[in-house]
């Protein structure tokens, strides 16, 4: 399986800038997510590969093969890019049997008699709906129309699989169960995936890279762990899962650390610099709220020391999450231990505060 | 791939023609057909000679001519008038008439509901032969009641009221499906919210009610005042004999009975005609937005939210029983009795005087006999057709990305706009023009095509929501897959879209078999068709041949749509 390539892809609507200047770089075999929120370019991104949209500038090429090119002038039409795209809305053609719907790309190719009927059986025992090839898609459950979408994508092996949220229309239940199926049979098959999610569990549980993208700018490209844990940006550290944020300025700059002081806690606060950082600087710390210790041993070492009060707690079932007064500064705690009194005492630890220009403006 | 038997391979298939170029030729081919044929009407109003002769120069001769005639300015009086009358009536009753059957505990509203719909579902001249033949000044009900009560006639349908008065019979269920839609559509909580803040229900329905239908109703009166300015065979019928001219009527006699023929000046007085409903329709478009047109009828009617009528129940019920009497019953009964006796009158038992030698005349006379044949074949064959070159016309237009496809989406209601009169001269001219061997116009297909252009918004109307719920990804997942636009549209929309052009061919089906205005100028001996006929020899006095061929025409509107309703579902709407 081939590389998939893009750059320079730039889109507007009037005025507005859909993608701009996007680069991605899909490695063979990989399951890459774009991840953001709505308006945030991913999906136009998603039907640019696909020839669904049109593009004003850049080039994306998979392999050999360039599929778009503005400067060469080169447009595949979407019929000639080999691309199995699965549907948010599924599209299966509600007049077709699964095994008709399956078999539909293998008869524009020509594909003919028992190899046909071959593959589509193929296709469907790996998509699991060997058993229901005769039926019609009203006979079957969102999953399993799902399926048939997948099984479509495949038929004739595409160059690439285009999944576009596919999970959205499924329940609670069945899209976790959904998620490890599809992930186990992406790897099974190793087919390179761009997979469009707005659901970062979806995202952070079956990507093997993540692209976090926001008005049509990449804010952030890598694997699940170094997008929650080391957020390129606010923007992402604030997108992604849960996080506090506590504004305040520079006190001294350091090359491990930087001594910042938040208004509202009367001690300043030591924490990571994610760039640079001169005196004085304006600048927002970001702490998730597991890494939190709670009542921490007087003699652990690299914590930052708060004293604070309970406001409310939210018990959710296995685990508890706090807000607390720190100060004037409200902090959310995310913890399996259960908090004893009003008052307690909090480490924030200094390797996981991170330190990140700017005010809270995170544009 | 860790596939166990070899993975497939094996070339594309493509479409015969790129889809630009298929794009361009359905593209064209549509404009040609619907806004062409405006060319020559313009041309020939321009003209100082008919087309067909050599010569001739551009002059403004024949504008000069009609805006200097008395007779046009009588009629176009008279037309404005009648319309202004028929316009106020039908959406005053059309709107009480939802308002009643949608909102109230009104006893068999259920039942009013669709009985009220039968001007709108059968052919409108039938019944206008029924209306005649009931209460007009020598009329079964207007003799009738002055022979045997001491009632006043306060009625002449001879006259622009009296004529406006058959007319709002008809237009008023227009007004009344639009506002039931309307109003079926319209959030029960509104109403509900006002009640709680505590509003009585009639106070409800005067202060959120109804000022939330006004949009519709302001739809519905725009397009029965056009509609209204165009009518011919009500004048033609009710007006000829007190010689009151409407527009349409006045472009009819200049045409036909003026020797010799005033073609120019009739061509300046259709351009006068379509341009000022044109306007109309671009204002009613700017006040009411595009989506109104696409309305669909026929949303549930909504239990909730009921004005209780008290002591006006029974009052109101006897009202609306009489109305219904008065205005579908009683005609149709005419329309019956005409066909089936062989004198009506009432001096003479009807049911001593019963026969079908009316039906027998039908049969015998080659003229009637042919209108048939010659309508069902246009309705059929020119049907199918029409729906066929819609579904191909509306995917360019919604589902490419054909460059110049908006232009398409309008062109595509247009005809909507065009008076039949209008669309039967241009098409007149157009065949001048490109076949002046008459070999088209001595076909069905002359008169064909200009049903089926005239007919192309109402089955365009049918057909667009259906193609507009499907959704895109259908299509693009067949694209995805490796077909072209062609291949994805045949084998996927054209086969989803099987029952909408079911609907859209019934509804077709039914328009073209009635529809006339567009055959006066088209018609040669050998093309007849019902509607004409039945115009033609009334106004010659043969009403009993003439009311059976509109049962017959009637009997089998009813029967396409009662089939058309078994298969696709189909709901007559405005």
């Amino acid at each position: 399986m081939p590389d998939l390539q893009i750059s320079g892809l730039t889109k507007a609507f009037d005025d507005n800038v859909a993608l701009d200047d996007v680069a991605i770089h899909g490695k063979d075999g990989e399951l890459l997510t774009l991840l953001g929120p709505s308006g945030c370019g991913k999906s136009t991104t998603l039907w640019s590969i696909a020839g669904l949209h049109d593009p004003d500038r850049g080039r994306i090429s998979v392999g050999d093969a360039v599929l778009f090119d503005r400067e060469q002038g080169i447009d595949l039409p979407p019929e000639a890019r080999e691309c199995g795209v699965v549907f948010q809305s599924y599209a299966v053609w509600p007049n077709m049997t699964v095994a008709d719907n399956v078999g539909y790309p293998l008869k524009l190719r020509r594909v003919k008699g028992a190899e046909r009927a071959d593959r589509v059986r193929e296709v469907l025992d790996l998509v699991e709906l060997g058993d229901l090839a005769e039926r019609y898609p009203h006979q079957l459950s969102g999953g399993q129309q799902q399926r048939v979408a997948l099984g479509r994508a495949l038929a004739f092996p595409p160059r690439l699989l285009l999944l576009d949220e596919p999970f959205s229309n499924l329940d609670a239940k069945l899209r976790e169960r959904a998620r490890t199926w599809l992930r186990d049979l992406q790897r099974e098959i190793g087919i390179t995936t761009v997979f469009v999610a707005h659901d970062q569990d979806e995202a952070l549980s079956m990507s093997d890279r993540i692209v976090v993208m926001d008005h049509g700018v990449v804010r952030q490209v890598g694997t699940p762990e170094e997008i929650y844990d080391a957020p390129a940006d606010l923007f992402v550290a604030d997108f992604i899962g849960t996080i506090n944020l506590l504004e305040g300025h520079v006190l001294r700059p350091n090359r491990t650390h930087v001594e910042v002081a938040v208004p509202g806690i009367s001690d300043p606060l030591l924490a990571a610099p994610t760039q640079p950082l001169a005196a004085d600087a304006p600048v927002t710390l970001a702490v998730r709220p597991e890494t939190i210790v709670i009542d921490p041993a007087p003699d652990q070492a690299g914590l930052n020391r708060v004293d604070a009060t309970v406001v409310d707690r939210s018990y959710l079932g296995d685990h508890v999450r706090y807000r607390l007064q720190a100060g004037s500064v409200t902090l959310t705690v995310q913890t399996s231990q259960t908090i004893v009194g009003s008052t307690v005492a909090l480490g924030l630890p200094i390797d996981r505060t991170l330190a990140y220009a700017g005010g809270g403006d995170r544009g | 791939m860790t596939a166990a038997t070899a993975l497939p391979t094996g070339r594309l298939k493509h479409s015969w023609l790129p889809a630009w170029v298929t794009q361009y030729l359905l593209w064209a081919g549509g404009l040609i057909l619907i806004v062409g044929p405006i060319i020559p009407v313009v041309w020939a109003s321009l003209w100082s000679t008919p087309l067909y002769e050599a010569g001739g120069s551009l002059t403004l001769a024949n504008y000069q001519d009609l805006l200097t005639d008395p007779a046009w300015w009588e009629a176009v009086r008279n037309s404005v008038v009648f319309a202004v009358l028929t316009t106020i009536g039908s959406v005053a009753l059309g709107t009480a008439m939802a308002v009643l059957f949608t909102r109230t505990d009104l006893p068999a509203r259920r039942f009013f509901s669709s009985a009220l719909l039968v001007p709108v579902i059968i052919p409108g001249l039938p019944l206008l032969l029924g209306w005649t033949a009931m209460y007009a000044p020598a009329g079964y009900v207007t003799r009738w009641i002055d022979e045997h009560t001491p009632l006043p006639i306060f009625w002449d349908l001879y006259s622009v009221p009296g004529m406006a008065l058959v007319s709002i019979g008809i237009a008023a269920p227009v007004v009344y499906l639009l506002a039931r839609g309307a109003l079926a559509s319209q959030d029960a909580s509104l109403e509900m919210a006002a009640r709680s803040a505590g509003a009585s229900p009639l106070r409800t329905l005067r202060t959120v009610t109804i000022p939330l239908v006004r949009p519709a109703l302001l739809n519905s009166s725009m397009i029965v005042f056009a509609l209204s300015l165009e009518v011919l065979g009500l004048p033609l019928i009710l007006g000829t004999s007190n010689d009151i001219q409407f527009v349409s009527t006045y472009l009819y006699d200049n045409w036909l009975n003026v020797v010799p023929s005033q073609q120019g000046l009739v061509s300046a007085g259709a351009v006068v005609l379509l341009a000022t409903v044109t306007v109309l329709l671009l204002i009613r478009n700017r006040l009411t937005g595009d989506v109104a047109r696409f309305h669909t009828v026929g949303g549930k009617t909504t239990s909730a939210a009921t004005v209780k009528l008290g002591g006006a129940r029974w009052p109101l019920f006897a009202a609306t029983a009489a109305y219904f009497t008065a205005v579908i019953v009683i005609p149709l009964g005419g329309l019956l009795l005409t066909a089936f006796t062989t004198i009506l009158t009432p001096s003479i038992d009807p049911w001593t005087v019963l026969s079908t030698t009316h039906f027998q005349k039908v049969v015998d006379d080659p003229v009637f006999s042919r209108s048939i044949t010659n309508s069902l074949t246009i309705a059929i064959v020119g049907g199918a057709l029409a729906t066929v070159a819609i579904a191909a016309l509306a995917i360019v237009a919604h589902r490419s990305s054909f460059r110049h496809r908006t232009s398409l989406q309008y062109a595509m209601v247009y005809p909507r706009a065009m008076p039949g009169l209008v669309t039967g001269m241009a098409f007149f001219w157009s065949f001048v023009i490109l076949d002046p061997s008459g070999a088209i116009r001595a076909s069905l297909w002359g008169i064909g095509i200009a049903f089926a252009v005239r007919s192309l918004a109402l089955g365009y109307s049918a057909f667009y929501p259906q193609l507009a719920s499907l959704g895109e990804d259908l299509d693009r997942a067949a694209r995805t897959s490796g077909a072209d636009w062609w291949t994805a549209v045949k084998t996927v929309l054209f086969k989803l879209l099987r029952p909408a052009m079911g609907v859209s061919f019934v509804l077709l089906f039914v328009a073209m078999l009635s529809d006339y205005d567009p055959a006066v100028f088209l018609v040669t001996p050998g093309t007849e068709v019902m509607g004409l006929t039945m115009l033609k020899l009334w106004i010659a006095g043969s009403a009993g041949p003439v009311a059976a061929l509109g049962v017959i025409q009637v009997a089998i509107t009813l029967v396409v749509l009662g089939f058309g309703r078994l298969l696709f579902g189909v709901r007559p709407g405005a």
